[in-house]
């Protein structure tokens, strides 16, 4: 190769080492810095060792918000991102192709919808009083309203990212699904399989890939996002939903009970940047042996 | 239209050498068929040929000029996959046209040209449809065309045959043949198939394992071919090959093995002395066999235990001992399964290879030297 | 069924009759009578997990469809009974259009301007870096190809929002806070990785036939990018493109965060306010507000539902 055309690629790939250092290894490293001041609203870089990991480490609510963290991720995962969605995607599997197709067109709509949309629909479905969905259904009952994110605040937040999550991972277990070779089916038919031993001994084993996959990728993004936490309970009463991720964020830019503790928000950030790090790291050398980087065969420029 | 000529070519992937050392010289105008089994190579050098492979040792040289560092668009070749590579998004007339609109011709020149060549590939009616709208058959005039609207100094088939049906084989391997006569242009056929190489090659390279093994014309090559390799992956039915061993009595040569005793071609033994081991490997192809339905002084004899009629000839297997040796007669066989025969053949028609080297050992056979042909009846 | 014998073909000898293989006798016994009972409760069974699953989905499902349809539905009607039955068509609820809520709000048509440029932008430099980038990966040998594109894999696992705070202090330096520009950039970043990784794979998914055929007609290699490669990809550009669009156009939590300035409000921002003040107040305002926020989006999300399909197998982000 010559050297114009080294130049050449070099420039190619410059917007995306600009991306990957203006975006992504200068905010780690500026996190980790951060983590080691008591940065507030006053943007000072007053370095006070560990003491803001010092002062982490003593909060009193961090048990409870590592806690909810916990149930929250387990919950959301076991019975929406991957239950919910394997569910939706067998059953889309006995019903004619049309109506899955049409399904599984409804089931990507809460991935698409602007959050605070999304938000605005639960807003009225969960509203306190009788104009909202639900209890105005408890209405005909002749049931009395209940204050559900007052009420079952872990509950509403599971449900509302459930949906979101399911949505995900049934596009992808529906195309893993439909691409299991006809003749495996075929065998287990002649071979007597009930519908239920044909789930669990031939299409649940030949999707293990792209369910190991999605469980990892869901559990990295139940563990580091909150925006529909924020949107919907902001927090839960009085912390109640508070998560991880959302727990630095208010401190951060919460404004009605913190001092923009950036510091402090850093600091409970790094966990997870490491953590993030760490599972993007294993996540590339598990794929490395299924991702067939294979070698370009054109030898000319 | 250029002479070339490859030196000690070789291609490495990692460790592997794809093509080894090879050597050739292909002469202006000449179709060269190579010939090989898949993975041999053959299509490496065709790559290397084209530009888009770098060699790891060895030159190229078109007309004297060494090409090495020459790229694709350099170098007036025009190559025809296997898979035809149309491009999709194109219409036949732009595809062909692409070529010469590289080279920024006039867009009438580029009609006419295109034209032309299609009409001579009889696909002028197809030029406004897209590749995916045609045949097989149709998508290769149409990836032939386009190799050849550009004049090319050589041009390159990569199994041009293969994804045809039987009929379409027949018409195409004419009117590529014919193509090229008519062009003159210096072809280099790649193929698996020997009966393609055969038909098409003025003269064919037999390549195996990223080596050549045997370049001469298609007669030759069945005649008098250079090893067992060779030998076995030319001509169908494949020869007969018998593992044999030389026994001496006094003066008397002949070639024995478990199952039956050959008698030796005079001028054989000199050639036979040549190996090392004395351990020979007898080849007759089906062709040359002949069946005679009574035992004979000297000749194999066996029992029939397979009968294959094929139309114009007969296929019939002979179990001597237990050895299997194939015949092929001319029309319906007169034997039937379970009769007791005795093989004879022409010695001119012998071949013998040493067993251990796999080369051929040449000797020249005298007739009537006890061998007499009896009419199979 | 022990006398019977298993046949074999004998050579010479031609088809007639031959004694029957033993899974042909099997089927001749079970024919007499108990075969037909078998099919008919098999089809039953069918028919059962098929009602089964048909109620499974439906009832799921149905949720979804409330929600959305009450957004359509009282944005356009002055009363929902229980919150489901429309009653009385009107359309005030969308004065919002033309008057804004409270005085203190941006112009509405601003704002959506807003909202097109940040989508756009985020389109526009996700595609604009993605394909040049991603062809190089998939076509181009040179050293530190592997590296980067491990760079690309682990960086689209990564999740981007556990860095807010410090991009929110390293745009803040950079001058970009508060801006549109600023949240673009962000986007895009965020985007970038995964728009490389879907557009490597329509590469790869290109012959290598193909591209070394133009070689050899003559093109350079940024020839036949140009001219045989790129075409080929179109749908990824495609897909990628419709992707980036929505992901800005939707994007909530750097445009609440990071722009204060209303004049720099996309819809987000301004909705979010809506939400802060109407909440409980005016579910009109709010259903209407959302609908016109949301109907670009389902609008081209049905013109390229077949592309979205494509990308989101391949998405990683969000979720939860």
């Amino acid at each position: 190769m010559t050297r114009g055309q080294r130049l050449g690629l070099f420039v190619l790939f410059l917007p995306t080492l600009v991306i990957t250092v203006v975006f992504y290894g200068l905010p780690a490293v500026v996190t980790a810095a951060m983590s080691f001041t008591d940065m507030d609203f006053r943007l000072r870089w007053n370095f006070v060792g560990f003491a803001t990991f010092l002062r982490v480490a003593e909060d009193f609510l961090l048990p409870r918000i590592l806690q909810n963290t916990v149930v929250y991720a387990f919950f959301t995962l076991a019975f929406f991102n991957v239950g919910l969605a394997l569910l939706l995607a067998l059953a889309a599997t006995f019903v004619p192709g049309r109506v899955g197709r049409v399904v599984q067109a409804l089931w990507i709509l809460p991935r698409l919808t602007p959050p605070i949309v999304y938000g605005i629909i639960w807003m009225w479905i969960l509203d306190p009083t009788r104009a909202g969905l639900l209890n105005s259904l408890l209405a005909l009952a002749g049931v009395g309203p209940v204050d559900w994110v007052t009420r079952h605040p872990m509950a509403v937040i599971v449900v509302t990212n459930g949906i979101i999550g399911a949505s995900f991972g049934m596009v992808v277990f529906s195309s893993a699904i439909r691409s299991i070779p006809r003749d495996y089916t075929w065998a287990a038919l002649a071979d007597g399989a009930t519908w239920l031993q044909q789930v669990r001994f031939v299409t649940l084993p030949l999707i293990r890939w792209p369910l190991l996959c999605v469980t990892a990728y869901q559990t990295l993004s139940l563990l580091t996002s909150y925006e529909y936490i924020l949107i919907v309970t902001g927090g839960g009463p009085h912390f109640a939903t508070t998560v991880w991720s959302l727990y630095a964020y208010n401190l951060a830019f919460g404004g009605d009970f913190a001092n923009h503790a950036f510091g402090y928000g850093a600091a409970l950030s790094l966990v997870l940047v490491v953590l993030g790090v760490a599972a993007s790291v294993a996540y590339w050398r598990a794929f490395r042996f299924r991702e067939v980087a294979a070698e370009p065969k054109i030898e000319v420029m | 239209m250029a002479r070339i000529r490859l030196e000690r070519l070789t291609k490495s992937f990692g460790t592997v050498a794809a093509v080894n050392e090879v050597s050739l010289e292909i002469e202006d105008g000449e179709l060269l068929a190579l010939l090989g089994p898949s993975g041999c190579g053959k299509t490496t050098i065709l790559l290397m040929l084209a530009g888009i492979y770098r060699p790891t040792r060895g030159d190229i040289f078109f007309d004297g000029k060494r090409v090495n560092d020459v790229p694709p668009r350099g170098r007036g070749v025009g190559l025809v996959f296997q898979s035809y590579a149309l491009y999709p998004h194109m219409s036949v007339f732009e595809n062909i046209a692409f070529p010469l609109r590289l080279r920024k011709m006039s867009r009438d020149e580029i009609e006419q040209r295109v034209r032309q060549v299609a009409r001579i590939a009889q696909i002028e009616e197809l030029l406004g449809r897209k590749p995916a709208q045609l045949s097989g058959g149709q998508q290769q005039r149409v990836a032939l065309c386009r190799a050849l609207v550009k004049e090319p100094e050589l041009l390159l088939l990569d199994e041009p045959l293969s994804n045809l049906d039987a009929r379409l084989r027949l018409e195409t391997r004419a009117q590529i043949k014919r193509l090229q006569r008519q062009f003159g242009i210096t072809t280099i056929l790649v193929t698996h198939d020997q009966i393609e190489a055969m038909t098409m090659g003025d003269r064919v390279a037999v390549m195996r394992a990223g080596m050549i093994v045997q370049v001469s014309e298609p007669r030759e090559l069945y005649e008098r071919p250079a090893d067992l390799f060779v030998a076995s992956f030319i001509g169908d039915p494949p020869m007969n090959l018998l593992q044999m061993e030389l026994r001496s009595v006094g003066g008397a040569h002949w070639l024995a093995n478990a199952d039956m005793s050959v008698e030796l071609p005079a001028g054989a033994y000199a050639a036979i002395r040549q190996a090392e081991t004395g351990q020979v490997v007898l080849g007759i192809r089906p062709e040359d066999v002949r069946l005679v339905p009574r035992p004979l002084e000297g000749a194999p004899a066996g029992e029939v235990f397979m009968i294959e009629p094929l139309g114009r000839d007969t296929l019939v297997d002979v179990r001597v001992g237990r050895q299997a040796i194939r015949a092929l007669l001319p029309g319906g066989a007169a034997v039937s399964v379970g009769d007791q025969v005795s093989l004879q053949w022409n010695p001119n028609r012998l071949h013998l290879f040493d067993a251990q080297t796999e080369r051929r050992l040449s000797f020249d056979a005298v007739v009537d030297q006890g061998w007499r042909l009896m009419p199979s009846r | 069924m022990g006398e019977r014998r298993l046949g074999a073909r004998e050579p010479g000898r031609g088809a007639g009759l031959e004694p029957r293989s033993e899974f042909e006798l099997k089927l001749h016994d079970r024919a007499a009578g108990t075969c037909l009972g078998d099919v008919e409760r098999e089809r039953r069974r069918q028919k059962a997990v098929s009602v089964a699953a048909y109620a499974f989905l439906i009832s799921v499902s149905l949720p979804l469809v409330a929600g959305y349809g009450w957004l359509i539905l009282n944005s356009f009607s002055s009363e929902l009974a229980h919150g489901v039955w429309p009653s009385g068509f009107t359309l005030k609820h969308w004065r919002f259009l033309v008057e804004s809520p409270l005085p203190d709000y941006p112009d509405l048509w601003r704002t959506t301007w807003n909202t097109v440029w940040l989508a756009s932008g985020v389109a526009v430099t996700v595609v604009a870096v993605s394909i040049p980038t991603a062809y190089a990966l998939s076509r181009v040998k040179f050293r530190g190809r592997s590296a980067i594109l491990a760079l690309a894999l682990v960086l689209n696992a990564f999740p981007g929002i556990t860095l807010l705070i410090a991009t929110n202090y390293v745009l803040r330096a950079l001058g970009f806070l508060n801006s549109i520009p600023g949240v673009l950039l962000v986007k895009a970043a965020l985007m970038t990785p995964l728009g490389i990784w879907v557009m490597k794979g329509f590469y790869d998914a290109v012959s290598w036939d193909v591209e070394m055929s133009a070689l050899v007609d003559g093109a350079s290699r940024i020839q036949a990018w140009y001219k045989v490669m790129l075409p080929q990809v179109m749908p990824g550009v495609a897909a990628i493109a419709v992707f980036s669009f929505i992901y800005g156009w939707s994007e909530y939590i750097y445009v609440v965060t990071f722009i204060q300035d209303g004049a720099a409000w996309t819809l987000a921002g301004y909705i979010n306010a809506i939400v802060g003040d109407f909440r409980f107040l005016d579910y009109g305002l709010l259903s209407a507000a959302a609908l016109f926020y949301i109907a670009p989006v389902l609008l081209l999300f049905l013109f390229a539902q077949k592309y979205l399909m494509r990308v989101t197998t391949g998405g990683t982000k969000g979720g939860g």
